[in-house]
């Protein structure tokens, strides 16, 4: 992922969504929340930022009422790359698969439901975690990718 | 294009994995869901405050947060003998009204429900949500999520937060409700209670509508005859958030009924080696391996464990919604898995009723709602989790720091009883090498009724399925695996 990518992906943006998905007591699991959190006070009124945790749907009608144009979720992932590698994802390329318990609801649900109420365009930013044990605080080559993430979206959103 | 699996958005360690075991001549003889991770919370637990318990178990469980939050709050109460004022103990009710309003909700529109509103022989990518709003509009789905959101808005304005509330303390809660809260919290409570009546339509029109699904239902492969336990009150109606715990026979004839504080006479574990999951069995009856009837202890919990486990429900909207359950699938109890949908709906219903009535009661915004703790000793709080009977079980020492913890979630509670769903389900679509294709839809159909609630950790995968079914046979040797 890369800064061009992102700008481009925001360029037509008018009214954004940043939601951080991820376990505080799983170390780099958090990683995207940890970006929304470091985000607070540095973006505009056109940006709203959502802690989602372990459970994006319970925000749906917080993004709903927002009317946003663009919605980026953060999340980690495991995707095969280098621990702090991240990829900007698009819905399409997210697998389909059946819901059996409402523990784990596919993220691609949420996703085209999202878009069936907003008509929002919508990106993953999917980070390689390096450790997502029992703990708290991210690995130093997470925490260093979220500062930088961090800085890249304060000068995309102002 | 590659495809990326995201599972399970940050809460499940590994996928459902199901091995079932055939007999010599190649009829399935048994089937087990591992539960491989060890989550160990218990004993993270050891040493820290115990005011803290509250707080720190809610992080178990991202989806049941305040079942968690208040079993906690109840042990502590009975840890530091302390009894929360009446306000206090309304508030905490209506808490726990609002998180079965959000968290039924989500179950039924978002999972067990499109197995009946989009039809069981939907494509499994279709029996969800988004199939719930092609076939019945894009306004239900508007709806549904208004309401789930008032569930958890009504959660935080009691809780302090929606997901991981903080209000609970021992001998109450944190803070009084100002009267403006109230009045918010009725009117989301009051729409709820009509929400509750159109998704009960909803159910009426679609599957009582139609006698395929009603024989679905009645049918033999999702039928176990169980024993039941639910927390009642003083007349025996279902309720969630205090009571005692009552244990019906599969004649629905009381067992047993039982303080919290008396479940280590009632309840024991038994232990399989291929699962760090214990299985729990009612101690009087004894552990006769993975088999129903009145001989195996083997008890079920939820919604439809807690409405047999009952006499009734305390209101009058979701009383009148269980005698027609009851009326319309032969008499009490029910022993059919899937009807653990209608009982949530019913459970709805009674939690928006509940939340109103509380809503309107004239001491809820009291301004008293902490008694004073006194000292440390031992205690269990007990309340009914979305998905069944939760335990939470505290020693304390002098110095108020937590001795020892344990706790018995509801999908444990139930654990038994979903390996044996399962077989049953599986039963005529397996024989020997041969797996009918509808092997999944049967198992997931069993699977989703009770909801599991497995480790709710934090983990991605990609390339790995949700759920695999892998068949052994009698010589224990791996001769298929199913998934998708």
């Amino acid at each position: 992922m890369t800064e061009k990518e992102l700008k481009k992906w925001l360029s037509d943006a008018e009214k954004i969504v940043i939601a951080g998905i991820g376990n505080p007591i799983r170390m780099d699991d958090f990683v995207g929340v940890k970006i929304v959190q470091d985000l607070h006070g540095k973006v505009s009124d056109k940006v709203l930022l959502i802690e989602c945790e372990t459970v994006p749907e319970s925000y749906l009608q917080q993004i709903i009422d927002f009317s946003p144009t663009h919605i980026l979720l953060i999340d980690a992932a495991i995707l095969g790359l280098n621990p702090s590698e991240a990829k900007l994802v698009k819905l399409e390329e997210l697998a389909n698969f059946p819901a059996f318990t409402t523990h784990m609801l596919p993220l691609r649900i949420f996703c085209e439901y999202l878009v069936k109420m907003t008509k929002a365009k919508i990106s993953l930013l999917l980070i390689e975690p390096e450790k997502t044990d029992f703990g708290e605080g991210l690995t130093p080559k997470l925490a260093d990718f979220a500062k930088k993430t961090t800085e890249i979206l304060v000068r995309l959103l102002n | 294009m590659k495809e990326i699996q995201i599972n399970p958005i940050t809460r499940l360690e590994g996928h459902g994995n199901i091995s079932i075991f055939l007999n010599n001549t190649g009829e399935v003889e048994n089937a087990y869901l591992k539960i491989p991770e060890l989550r160990g919370f218990e004993q993270f637990c050891v040493g820290r405050r115990a005011e803290l318990m509250p707080i720190l178990t809610t992080r178990i469980c991202g989806v049941c947060p305040v079942a968690h939050h208040f079993a906690s709050a109840k042990a502590l109460d009975a840890a530091f003998n302390v009894e929360p004022p009446p306000a206090a103990k309304k508030l905490r009710e209506l808490m726990y009204a609002a998180y079965f309003i959000y968290d039924h909700i989500l179950h039924f529109y978002y999972l067990g429900g499109p197995d009946f509103v989009v039809g069981p022989d939907a494509p499994p990518e279709k029996r969800n949500i988004l199939g719930v709003i092609e076939k019945a509009g894009l306004d239900v789905g508007k709806e549904v999520i208004k309401h789930r959101a008032y569930g958890q808005k009504m959660t935080e304005l009691i809780g302090g937060k929606a997901t991981h509330p903080v209000c609970g303390l021992p001998g109450g809660v944190s803070k009084p409700l100002s009267k403006e809260n109230r009045a918010e919290i009725e009117r989301m409570a009051e729409s709820t209670v009509k929400f509750a009546q159109f998704s009960l339509k909803l159910f009426h029109d679609i599957v009582l509508g139609n006698t395929k699904y009603v024989d679905l239902i009645k049918s033999q492969s999702y039928t176990l005859k169980t024993y039941y336990m639910g927390l009642v009150d003083k007349n025996n109606k279902v309720n969630f958030y205090d009571g005692k715990v009552r244990v019906v026979d599969q004649k629905a004839e009381e067992f047993l009924k039982f303080e919290p504080q008396e479940y280590l006479n009632h309840v024991t574990e038994h232990v399989e080696e291929w699962s760090y999951s214990k299985m729990p069995y009612l101690k009087k009856i004894g552990w006769k391996g993975l088999v129903d009837g009145a001989d195996s202890g083997i008890y079920r919990v939820g919604p439809l464990g807690r409405l047999n486990a009952s006499e009734g429900m305390a209101t009058p909207l979701a009383q009148a919604e269980y005698e027609l359950m009851y009326k319309t699938l032969g008499g009490k109890p029910v022993h059919s898995t899937l009807a653990f949908h209608w009982a949530r709906l019913i459970e709805l219903q009674y939690a928006a009723e509940r939340a109103l009535e509380l809503a309107r009661d004239p001491e809820i915004t009291s301004k008293d709602v902490r008694a004073t703790p006194g000292e440390p000793s031992e205690g269990v709080g007990i309340v009914e989790a979305a998905r069944g009977t939760l335990i939470h079980h505290y020693v304390l020492d002098k110095d108020a720091l937590v001795k020892d913890v344990n706790m018995i979630v509801a999908t444990t509670n139930n654990y038994p009883a979903i390996c044996m769903s399962v077989r049953d389900a599986a039963k005529g679509l397996i024989h020997g090498d041969k797996v009918d294709q509808g092997l999944l839809n049967m198992v997931e159909m069993a699977f989703r009724a009770y909801d599991p609630c497995f480790a709710c950790a934090t983990h991605f995968a990609v390339g790995q399925m949700p759920l695999a079914v892998s068949i052994y046979n009698s010589e224990n040797k791996l001769i298929k695996t199913v998934q998708r």
